[in-house]
C-alpha cells in the first residue's frame, strides 16, 4: 500500500511538471512527431525493474511503471511538439487521460484515448495506453488484443514495440498462460536490444 | 374403523390375510350369523357411501389440482402480460445525434466539405460571425461562432474561431484573442427522435394529446361499452359464438379494445379456442392491472392499421403520417374516420390498394359517428363527399437506414432498462457530409446505370454502407436509391449473392498455407464434385482459359476456374475457417460453389467481413454508437474498441497487395485512370449469374465503402460489378478526398522484384514486379532475366486432380 502510495506521489509530481512546460502560444522550435524521443533516466530503471522482479509480481506495480514512463514520454512529447497540431492535441488528451488514469477512473480515461484514436489511428504509444487502461479494469484479454493490433502499425520504434510486449506479458501472466507471458517477454527483451 | 376391520380392534394383525368372512374368535363374543348380517349390513352400507365419499373425494382432490393449475397458469400468464405491456408504455424519445467534427490544426477537413457540414447543421451565413450560430467566409478563411454543446465527455464551449484551411486541412485555427486553440470540436447533428426501446419505428401520442374526436369516434365503432366492461365482453363473445357455430368457423371476434391490444401485443396470430381463451385470462389481467385510460393510450398507440413492405405500421400516431403525411392534430374528419375503419382490417381496407373498399368503410364509420352524434350533419355531409386524401409518398424520413441500424443496435447491446429513461442522448457515428455524399452518389449512380438498360421501370436500387476501418465506425449508411424512403432496408436486410466477393477467402487461405504471390495455378477448365452427385463447373466470365497466371493476377482480374481450383487446392474446410474468422456469421452451406460467392450476404455483412482485411487481420464490430448518456447515470456502457486478431498480418498484407493490383490492372482498373495515382486503394468487384447483383468493396485511405446496385425482382441488370457498383465507389471517394496514410509493411514481409515466372530476377530486367513475400517464402533467385526454373513441387495434393481434372 505504501509503495503503490509513493508511486502514486512521484507519478503526480512527474504529470504535473508535465503539464507546466506545455506552452500553448506560437513557439518557434520545430515538432518532430515521428523520431523515437529521448527516454528519461528513470523510465529506463523503471523497466529493468521489471525485468528483474518475478512474474509473480503483483500487477498493479507492473502498470504503474508503464505510466511512469509514459508521462515521461508524453512531458517530452509535449515539449517538442510546439506549434499546434494534430500530434500536440493527441499528447494533450493522453497527459490529460494518464492523470484520469491514476485516479483510477479508467472509464473517463478511456473516453479521452478514444477521441485522441479518432484524431490519430496510427500512433502506437495511443493504444499501450488503451492496454493500460484496460489492465487496470482487469480486462486482461481485451488489453492484449489492443497490445497486439499497435504491433501491427506502421511505428516500428523499438522502444514502443517493447512496451507492447511488456503488455502482453503483463495480460497472459495475469490469464495465467505462463509460457506465453515467457514468449513476450523474450520478444520485449529483444526489441530492448535494439533501442 | 373398529366395525370394518374388526381385526384391528382386537390387535390380531396376522390374521388379516384370512378369510374376513369368518373372522377369529374374539373377546366379544356375538353370535357369528348375527355378526354377519350386521357386518354385512354395515358393510354394504359403507360400500355405497365409500363409492360416493371416494367419488367426491377424487373430485376434490382433482378440482384442487385443477385450481392450482390455473392458479400457476394465471401466475404466468401476469407476468406474460405484464413484461408484453410495461415494454410498451408510454416511452420518452431519445435525442440522436451525429458525429461532431473535430477542430485542430492539421485535421483533414477541406474548406468545402467545412461550409457544407456548417450549412447542414444551420449556421447561417452573414459578413460577419458575430453571435454563435454564423460564420463567414473569406477566401481561404472561415470565421465561424460555434454554438457550444454539452457532450457525453465535457462541455464545449461556445466560441468565436478563425480557421485557416490548406490543400489537405485546417492549417490555423485562433479564437477571437488571436491565440492558438489546440482542439474544438462544433456541435453535432440532431438526426431526430427514436425510443430507445422500440424495435420498430413509432409516433407516439399521450392520451390528452390525441384529438377527442378520434378517441371517442374509435370507441363508438370498435368498443362501445370500453369503459363499463372487465375486459372481456360475454355478450359479444355470445354474439360471436353463436355467428361462429352458424358460420362453422371461428373467425368472429367478440373482441373488446383489450382483447385487440392482447391480440397485438402477442406476435403469432392463431386463431384457436386455447388462443381465445388466454386473450380473455390475460385481458382480465389487463384491466386489474392497468386503468382503462393506460389501455386506451397503449392501444391507440399500439393498434396495427398497416404494412409497408416488412415493416408494420403501429400506431395512429405513425398511421396519420403514413397514410396522410400529417400529424394527429393535423387530420380532418373523414382521414380520422378512414384510420378508425383500418382497424377491422388494414390490408382489406388498404386505401392505396383498395380505394373503393376503404371509402366504403370509411363512410361507414362516417354512418356510425353521424348516428351517435359525435359529428354534425354538415360536418357528416362535408366528409362524405371528401376522396380519400391520402398522400402519395409513404412516409419520409431522415436517416431512415441509419436510424434502422441504430434501433436494432440500441435492442441488441443495450439493457431495456437502462434505456427508459426522460431526457437520453445517443451520440452515433454518422458523419453527416459523408452521408450527404452517398446518398447524392448513390441516387445518381442507380439512375445512370438505369438510363443503359432496356427497360427503365424504376426496378434498379442500390444500397451502400460507408466505414472507418481503424475504428469500425460506420459513418454513412444508405438502404434504397431514394434516401428518405423508409421501407426495406437494403443496406442491412437485402441478402444478395456475392460473386467474387468471396474470393479473397480463398487467396487468404492460401497464403495461410504458405502460397506466394508469385505462385502460379492452372486457369484450365476446372471440374468439382459437388459431392451429391453433380459435378460443378464454373466457368470464367469470358469464357475463355487463361494458362496459368500468377495468384495474384488471377485474384486481380477474377479468374473463377483458377481460383476454384485454388480452393479445392487448400481445402474447403480452410477456405470456411477463414471465412469463419473473417467475422462472416451466417450459416453458409459447405458446398463448393460458395468460394465463388454463390452464398448471400447483405451489404452490411460485406462490409464487416472487408473490415478485418482492411484492420490488418483484426475482428472489430462494425458500430455506430459513440455513447449513450442518461440524465442521471452518465454514460452508459459506451463503445469499447473492441479488437480481437484472426489472422496474422502477412498473409493479409499479401492479400492487401493483390487486391489493389486488381484497382491498377485487374477488374477495377478504373480507379487507377480516374483517380489520383498518388492513391493507394485496393478492392474487388463481384458480379453473379447473369448479372443480377452488382458489387463493389473496396478501401482507400482510412475509409471503406461497400456498394451493391440490382433489382429487387432479381432480373437480370446486364451490369457488372465495375459497370454498376464500381462508379459510384469512385465518385464518393473522389468527393471525400480522403487522407492518403503512410502504408506499413508488417515485420516478417520482404519485397523481391520477380519475372513472369516467379523468379526472383534483378530489378533491371524487363517487366520485374516488386512483390511481398512472407520470410521463409522467398522466390527461387536467378540472374538470368528470362529464367523460369519452376519451385520444386511440395505437397501440392494431387489426388484430387486426377479425378476431378
Amino acid at each position: 500500500m505504501v509503495a503503490k502510495n509513493l508511486w502514486l506521489a512521484v507519478l503526480a509530481l512527474m504529470v504535473l511538471s508535465a503539464c507546466q512546460s506545455i506552452p500553448i502560444a506560437n513557439d518557434t522550435s520545430l515538432q518532430r512527431p515521428n523520431e523515437p524521443q529521448d527516454v528519461e533516466p528513470g523510465s529506463s530503471t523503471s523497466l529493468t525493474t521489471v525485468q528483474k522482479s518475478s512474474e509473480a509480481a503483483p500487477i498493479s506495480q507492473q502498470s504503474k511503471a508503464p505510466e511512469t514512463k509514459k508521462s515521461a514520454d508524453l512531458a517530452t512529447q509535449a515539449q517538442e511538439a510546439l506549434e499546434p497540431s494534430a500530434a500536440q492535441v493527441v499528447t494533450k488528451l493522453q497527459m490529460e487521460a494518464l492523470q484520469l488514469q491514476s485516479e483510477g477512473n479508467w472509464s473517463d480515461a478511456e473516453l479521452k484515448l478514444e477521441r485522441a484514436l479518432r484524431i490519430n489511428a496510427d500512433k502506437v504509444d495511443l493504444y499501450h495506453q488503451l492496454a493500460t487502461v484496460r489492465m487496470g479494469q482487469k480486462r486482461f484479454a481485451e488489453a492484449e488484443q489492443i497490445a497486439l493490433k499497435g504491433l501491427t502499425l506502421t511505428d516500428q520504434t523499438p522502444k514502443y514495440k517493447a512496451s507492447l510486449w511488456e503488455v502482453i506479458s503483463q495480460c497472459r501472466s495475469a490469464s495465467g498462460d505462463i509460457s506465453g507471458a515467457r514468449k513476450a517477454r523474450a520478444e520485449m527483451l529483444r526489441w530492448l536490444e535494439q533501442d | 374403523m373398529a366395525q370394518m376391520y374388526p381385526i384391528y380392534a382386537n390387535g390380531f394383525k396376522d390374521k388379516l390375510t384370512k378369510d374376513p368372512y369368518n373372522p377369529p374368535p374374539m373377546a366379544k363374543q356375538t353370535s357369528p350369523r348375527v355378526k354377519k348380517t350386521k357386518s354385512a349390513k354395515v358393510r354394504k352400507r359403507t360400500n355405497k357411501s365409500g363409492f360416493r365419499t371416494k367419488l367426491v373425494k377424487i373430485l376434490v382432490q382433482l378440482s384442487i389440482i385443477l385450481a392450482c393449475l390455473l392458479i400457476f397458469w394465471l401466475i404466468y400468464l401476469n407476468a406474460v402480460v405484464r413484461d408484453l405491456f410495461e415494454g410498451k408504455r408510454f416511452q420518452i424519445p431519445a435525442r440522436v445525434y451525429s458525429e461532431a467534427q473535430e477542430l485542430y490544426v492539421g485535421a483533414p477537413v477541406r474548406r468545402g466539405e467545412f461550409v457544407t457540414l456548417l450549412e447542414q447543421l444551420g449556421y447561417r451565413s452573414s459578413n460577419q460571425a458575430f453571435q454563435a450560430g454564423r460564420y463567414a467566409t473569406k477566401s481561404e478563411r472561415v470565421d465561424v461562432f460555434t454554438r457550444g454543446f454539452r457532450f457525453w465527455d465535457g462541455i464545449e464551449p461556445s466560441q468565436a474561431l478563425q480557421i485557416e484551411f490548406g490543400s489537405d486541412g485546417i492549417t490555423s485555427l485562433t479564437n477571437a484573442a488571436g491565440s492558438n486553440v489546440l482542439l474544438a470540436r462544433l456541435d453535432p447533428l440532431y438526426m431526430g427522435q427514436i425510443y430507445p426501446g422500440a424495435t420498430e419505428d413509432r409516433v407516439l401520442y399521450r392520451l390528452d394529446e390525441i384529438p377527442e374526436r378520434l378517441v371517442l369516434g374509435l370507441l363508438l365503432v370498435e368498443d362501445d361499452r370500453f369503459f363499463s366492461h372487465w375486459g372481456v365482453s360475454f355478450r359479444g363473445i355470445l354474439r360471436a359464438l353463436l355467428a361462429n357455430i352458424s358460420s362453422g368457423s371461428a373467425s368472429q371476434g367478440g373482441s373488446t379494445l383489450t382483447n385487440q391490444l392482447v391480440k397485438n401485443l402477442y406476435l403469432t396470430p392463431e386463431k384457436t379456442v386455447t388462443r381465445k381463451i388466454n386473450e380473455a385470462l390475460m385481458s382480465l389481467i389487463l384491466e386489474f392491472h392497468y386503468s382503462k385510460n393506460d389501455i386506451l393510450e397503449t392501444y391507440l398507440n399500439e393498434v396495427y392499421i398497416g404494412q409497408q413492405g416488412a415493416r408494420s405500421i403501429n400506431g395512429f400516431g405513425l398511421g396519420a403520417e403514413f397514410y396522410f403525411g400529417t400529424t394527429l392534430q393535423g387530420l380532418e374528419i373523414h382521414q380520422q374516420a378512414m384510420l378508425v375503419g383500418l382497424i377491422k382490417g388494414p390490408s382489406f381496407y388498404n386505401p392505396r390498394r383498395n380505394p373503393e373498399r376503404a371509402k366504403k368503410r370509411r363512410d361507414t364509420v362516417l354512418g356510425v359517428w353521424l348516428e351517435q352524434s359525435l359529428i354534425t350533419n354538415a360536418e357528416y355531409q362535408l366528409a362524405i363527399n371528401q376522396k380519400l386524401d391520402v398522400s402519395e409518398r409513404s412516409g419520409q424520413a431522415s436517416y431512415p437506414a441509419f436510424m434502422d441500424l441504430l434501433r436494432r443496435q440500441l435492442t441488441n447491446d443495450y439493457r431495456k432498462e437502462d434505456l427508459l429513461a426522460e431526457g437520453l442522448a445517443i451520440y452515433t457515428t454518422l458523419d453527416p457530409v459523408a452521408q450527404k455524399t452517398l446518398e447524392t452518389s448513390v441516387s445518381h449512380g442507380v439512375s445512370v446505370s438505369e438510363g443503359r438498360l432496356d427497360s427503365i421501370d424504376g426496378q434498379l436500387q442500390g444500397a451502400a454502407i460507408l466505414t472507418r476501418p481503424s475504428t469500425a465506425d460506420i459513418l454513412a449508411l444508405v438502404g434504397d436509391r431514394d434516401p428518405t424512403a423508409t421501407g426495406f432496408n437494403r443496406a442491412l436486410d437485402a441478402k444478395r449473392p456475392v460473386g467474387s466477393l468471396m474470393k479473397p477467402a480463398v487467396y487468404l487461405a492460401a497464403f495461410e498455407a504458405g502460397y506466394t504471390l508469385a505462385d502460379t495455378i492452372s486457369d484450365d477448365d476446372v471440374y468439382v464434385s459437388a459431392g451429391d452427385g453433380t459435378v460443378w463447373q464454373p466457368k470464367n466470365y469470358d469464357k475463355k482459359s487463361h494458362g496459368s497466371p500468377m495468384l495474384i493476377d488471377a485474384l486481380a482480374k477474377s479468374y473463377n476456374q483458377a481460383t476454384a481450383r485454388l480452393g479445392m487446392e487448400i481445402g474447403l474446410a480452410n477456405v470456411f475457417d477463414v471465412l469463419d474468422r473473417l467475422g462472416v456469421d451466417d450459416d453458409i452451406p459447405l458446398v463448393p460453389s460458395v468460394m465463388l460467392g454463390a452464398h448471400g450476404m447483405s451489404p452490411y455483412q460485406v462490409a464487416q467481413m472487408y473490415q478485418t482485411i482492411a484492420a490488418n487481420g483484426f475482428y472489430s464490430p462494425l458500430n455506430v454508437i459513440r455513447a449513450v448518456s442518461h440524465p442521471e447515470k452518465g454514460v452508459i456502457q459506451r463503445f469499447d474498441l473492441k479488437v480481437s486478431k484472426k489472422f496474422e498480418p502477412e498473409p493479409i498484407h499479401l492479400l492487401q497487395a493483390a487486391l489493389h493490383e486488381a484497382t491498377v490492372s485487374g477488374t477495377s482498373a478504373q480507379i487507377t485512370t480516374r483517380l489520383p495515382r498518388t492513391w493507394w486503394s485496393a478492392g474487388k468487384t463481384g458480379t453473379t449469374d447473369d448479372n443480377r447483383d452488382a458489387w463493389f468493396a473496396g478501401l482507400t485511405g482510412d475509409r471503406q465503402l461497400v456498394v451493391w446496385v440490382g433489382r429487387d425482382d432479381n432480373k437480370p441488370t446486364s451490369l457488372t460489378g465495375s459497370s454498376g457498383a464500381l462508379p459510384i465507389w469512385i465518385d464518393v471517394m473522389r468527393e471525400l478526398d480522403p487522407l492518403q496514410e503512410r502504408r506499413g509493411i508488417p515485420m516478417n514481409i520482404e519485397y523481391f522484384g520477380v519475372n513472369l515466372a516467379g523468379i526472383n530476377v534483378p530489378d533491371w530486367c524487363e517487366g520485374v514486379r516488386s512483390l511481398p513475400f512472407i520470410r521463409g517464402n522467398a522466390p527461387a533467385r536467378s540472374l538470368s532475366c528470362n529464367s523460369n526454373v519452376i519451385k520444386p513441387e511440395t505437397e501440392k495434393p494431387k489426388w484430387w486432380q486426377k479425378i476431378f481434372g
